[in-house]
C-alpha cells in the first residue's frame, strides 16, 4: 500500500479535494462559511462562484484599491489609516500563507492550476502530443505576468478608484480571469460565461476571458500548465517565494545541465531546475509541484523542504518506482495485461 | 486542512478588510406598500451605521438581533432610528411590532454589513417573534436577490414550521404573486422578472435594486397574527449578457489552441539518466 503512495498520487488527492474545496466546498464549510476564508486563499477560488468555500485574495485586493484607496484618495485627498489598514492585512494574511506554505499553492491547490492538469492527463489518454515550451518563448512569456499583475490587479482597479478609469477597470483583472468562467461552469452556473453586453469595454474584457479559457482548456491537452505562463497570481506569489518556510532546494551534482530530466519532468518547462543550483534553480515560475524531486533519478539532488526538515528528497530508488506509471513528460504507461496461460485440460 | 481553516476563520475575524464588501443595495424609498416594511439606507462605504425607518406599522422601538450576543431596542423617533453597530458582525436582523389584544403585526428584515462576524445561521434559527418569515438562507455577501431566481423561505409559528400558509409577495415594481408553503413550513419564491429593459445599465454602474415585501396570516386561539420580511432584489442579470457571444469567444479560443494538437515530427530532447 505504501509503496504505491507516490508524491505525485498525494498531490492529486490534495489537489481534488482542494478543488472541491473551493469550487463546491460551501457543502463542507458552511453556506456563510466563505465570506471569513475571504481573501485567505491565495488561489484563484472565484467569487463569482456561488457554492465556493473560499474567495480568490484577488478580488479584496482589487476592491480595496478601487473603493477604499482610490475612492478614498479622492474623498479625502490623503492616505488615511484607516483606507490602508484592510489592504495591509490582506497583503498580511496572504503573506502569513505564503511563508508557511509559500508557491505550494499553486501545485497543490488551485483550482485553474489542477483543472489544466486533468486536461492534460486526458490529452495523454486520448494519445495526443506533448508539446513542451523551448526555452526562448518560455522566456518571453516570463514578463507578461508581472505586466498582467501591474496592470490589472493593481494599476487598473486603483485608477478606477481615482475616477479616472471607467468603472469596469475596477476589477479588471477579475474581468478578463479565465478561473472565474471554468469554476462558475463547474457549478453548472452559465451566467460569468455569458458576456456582458451593457458596455463595448465590458464586453471585451468578458470576451478575452473566455478566449483565455477556451485556448487554455485546448492548449492544456499538449501543453503543460498553458495559462499558468502568465498569471498574474504566479508573479503575485512569486514576490514572497524567497521567505516562504516550503521550499525548492537543489544541490550541484555533476550530471546537471546534462540529463534533464528534471526539466523534463517539469510542467513549467523550468530550464534552471536543471541547469542551475541553489537559490537560482527555485525560478519565479516554480509552483512547488515537486515533479523534478520525484523524477532527478540522484540520491538527494532535489528536495522539497519546509524550514530545515526535507519533506521529500529525489533518490534512484523511487525514480525507477515512479517511470514505471508515468514518464518525466507526464506520457502514462500503458497498462499492460497478462493473460495467463489456460490450464491444461486435465479431463 | 483543519489549521488552514481555524486561520482563515480567525483572519476573518480578526481583519476587519479582508473581501467584506460594502455593496450596500440603493433602496427606493416610497409608499409603494401599506404593509409593514423596515427600510434601511447608508451611505455604501459606511460599515457601522445605517438610517432605519418604520412604515405601515404603529411601533415604538425596533429590535436588532445581531449574528451573535443579546438584542437590543433601538427607540424610534418619528418612525425613524439610527442603527450603529461595531466592527463585528454582518447580518443584523430588525424586527418592530404592535400588539393588540385582537392582532400582532409584525415587520421584519435583515441588513448586512461588511464586517466580519459570525454566520447568520444561529440567529435566523432562534424565534424572534410568534409568526415568522426566515430566509433559507440569506444571499451571501456578493450576492442578492434577482429576478428569474428562486430562493427558499420557512414560514414559522411558534417556533414550528407552518404548513400550507398562503405567503403573499409584492413589489415596489408592480409584481403581486402567492405561494403556498409545503408541509416542511418552505416556500420556494421565484422573483418575477418585472424590470424595464433598460434596467441594467440604469444608475451607471450601480446595481439597480427595487424593494419588495413578503406577508403571511394565520389565526390561532382568537387572535390574528401578521408577519412582513422586506429586502430589496435586482433585475436579471441575463438581461445585460449573451451567452451565444460567450460560447462563441470559448469555441474561438479552443479554435485558436488547435494547431498546438497537431502532431509533428519532433527532435529527440535530451537523454535518459
Ligand atoms: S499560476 Fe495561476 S493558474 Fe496556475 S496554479 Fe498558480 S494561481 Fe493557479
Ligand atoms: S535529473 Fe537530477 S541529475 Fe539530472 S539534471 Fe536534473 S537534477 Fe541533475
Ligand atoms: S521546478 Fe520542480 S517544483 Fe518547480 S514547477 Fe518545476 S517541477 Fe514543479
Amino acid at each position: 500500500m505504501l509503496n504505491s503512495l507516490t508524491l505525485g498520487r498525494l498531490r492529486l488527492a490534495v489537489q481534488l479535494l482542494m478543488l472541491f474545496l473551493t469550487v463546491w466546498g460551501s457543502q463542507v464549510v458552511g453556506y456563510y462559511a466563505a465570506e471569513k476564508i475571504s481573501g485567505t486563499l491565495p488561489a484563484l477560488s472565484c467569487a463569482y462562484d456561488k457554492e465556493n468555500g473560499a474567495y480568490c485574495v484577488l478580488v479584496p485586493l482589487q476592491h480595496q484599491l478601487h473603493h477604499r484607496v482610490g475612492e478614498g484618495l479622492v474623498a479625502a485627498q490623503q492616505i488615511s489609516l484607516q483606507i490602508l489598514l484592510p489592504l495591509l492585512f490582506t497583503l498580511l494574511t496572504f503573506l502569513a500563507f505564503f511563508v508557511v506554505l509559500n508557491k505550494a499553492f499553486c501545485g497543490w491547490v488551485c483550482p485553474l492550476g489542477t483543472l489544466q492538469e486533468l486536461v492534460f492527463r486526458l490529452g495523454r489518454r486520448l494519445g495526443l502530443p506533448v508539446r513542451r515550451l523551448a526555452a526562448e518563448p518560455a522566456a518571453k512569456a516570463r514578463p507578461l505576468k508581472w505586466l498582467l499583475l501591474v496592470t490589472l490587479v493593481l494599476a487598473l482597479p486603483l485608477l478606477a478608484g481615482l475616477g479616472l478609469t471607467p468603472h469596469a477597470t475596477g476589477d479588471a483583472w477579475c474581468q478578463v480571469c479565465p478561473s472565474r468562467i471554468a469554476t462558475t461552469l463547474l457549478t453548472a452556473d452559465t451566467e460569468q460565461t455569458a458576456l456582458k453586453t451593457g458596455s463595448p469595454l465590458e464586453f471585451a474584457l468578458g470576451a478575452t476571458a473566455n478566449i483565455l479559457l477556451g485556448f487554455t482548456l485546448v492548449a492544456a491537452l499538449a501543453l503543460r500548465q498553458p495559462f499558468c505562463r502568465i498569471c498574474p497570481l504566479l508573479a503575485w506569489n512569486a514576490l514572497f517565494q524567497k521567505i516562504g518556510l516550503l521550499r525548492l532546494v537543489k544541490r550541484q551534482h555533476d550530471k546537471c545541465g546534462k540529463c534533464r530530466v528534471c526539466t523534463e519532468a517539469c510542467p513549467m518547462d523550468i530550464e534552471a531546475i536543471s541547469k542551475e543550483h541553489g537559490s537560482k534553480a527555485f525560478t519565479e515560475d516554480c509552483t512547488l509541484c515537486g515533479r523534478c524531486a520525484e523524477y532527478c533519478p540522484e540520491d538527494g539532488v532535489i528536495a522539497l523542504k519546509f524550514g530545515p526538515l526535507a519533506l521529500f528528497r529525489s533518490s534512484r530508488a523511487y525514480y525507477k518506482r515512479r517511470v514505471q506509471e508515468e514518464k518525466p513528460n507526464g506520457e502514462i504507461r500503458p497498462v499492460k495485461f497478462h493473460v495467463k496461460p489456460a490450464e491444461p485440460n486435465r479431463g | 486542512m483543519h489549521q488552514l481553516l481555524t486561520f482563515a476563520f480567525l483572519a476573518g475575524l480578526a481583519l476587519p478588510g479582508l473581501a467584506q464588501h460594502a455593496h450596500a443595495p440603493t433602496t427606493n424609498a416610497g409608499a409603494w406598500t401599506d404593509l409593514p416594511i423596515i427600510q434601511a439606507q447608508a451611505d455604501r462605504q459606511d460599515r457601522s451605521r445605517a438610517q432605519l425607518r418604520l412604515s405601515g406599522l404603529d411601533a415604538a422601538e425596533i429590535t436588532v438581533y445581531p449574528p451573535a450576543g443579546p438584542a437590543r431596542t433601538l427607540p424610534l423617533h418619528g418612525g425613524k432610528a439610527e442603527l450603529t453597530v461595531g466592527a463585528q458582525g454582518n447580518y443584523h436582523w430588525l424586527l418592530a411590532r404592535a400588539e393588540s389584544p385582537e392582532e400582532i403585526r409584525v415587520a421584519s428584515s435583515v441588513r448586512y454589513f461588511g464586517n466580519p462576524g459570525p454566520a447568520p445561521t444561529a440567529m435566523l434559527a432562534q424565534p424572534k417573534s410568534e409568526l415568522e418569515i426566515v430566509p433559507q438562507p440569506l444571499p451571501r455577501e456578493h450576492w442578492q436577490y434577482r429576478s428569474a431566481e428562486a430562493w427558499d423561505f420557512l414560514i414559522r409559528f411558534q417556533g414550528q414550521p407552518l404548513a400550507d400558509a398562503t405567503l403573499h409577495f409584492m413589489s415596489k415594481n408592480g409584481s403581486h404573486a402567492a405561494f403556498r408553503s409545503d408541509a416542511a413550513g418552505r416556500v420556494r419564491l421565484a422573483f418575477p422578472n418585472d424590470w424595464p429593459a433598460d434596467a441594467m445599465t440604469e444608475d451607471g454602474h450601480r446595481r439597480p435594486m427595487t424593494p419588495f415585501v413578503l406577508m403571511v396570516e394565520h389565526e390561532a386561539a382568537g387572535r390574528r397574527y401578521l408577519s412582513a420580511f422586506n429586502h430589496v432584489y435586482g433585475p436579471d442579470p441575463m438581461q445585460a449578457r449573451s451567452l451565444a457571444a460567450g460560447a462563441g469567444c470559448l469555441a474561438l479560443g479552443g479554435v485558436l489552441a488547435l494547431p498546438l494538437l497537431r502532431r509533428r515530427k519532433e527532435k529527440k530532447e535530451g537523454k535518459s539518466c
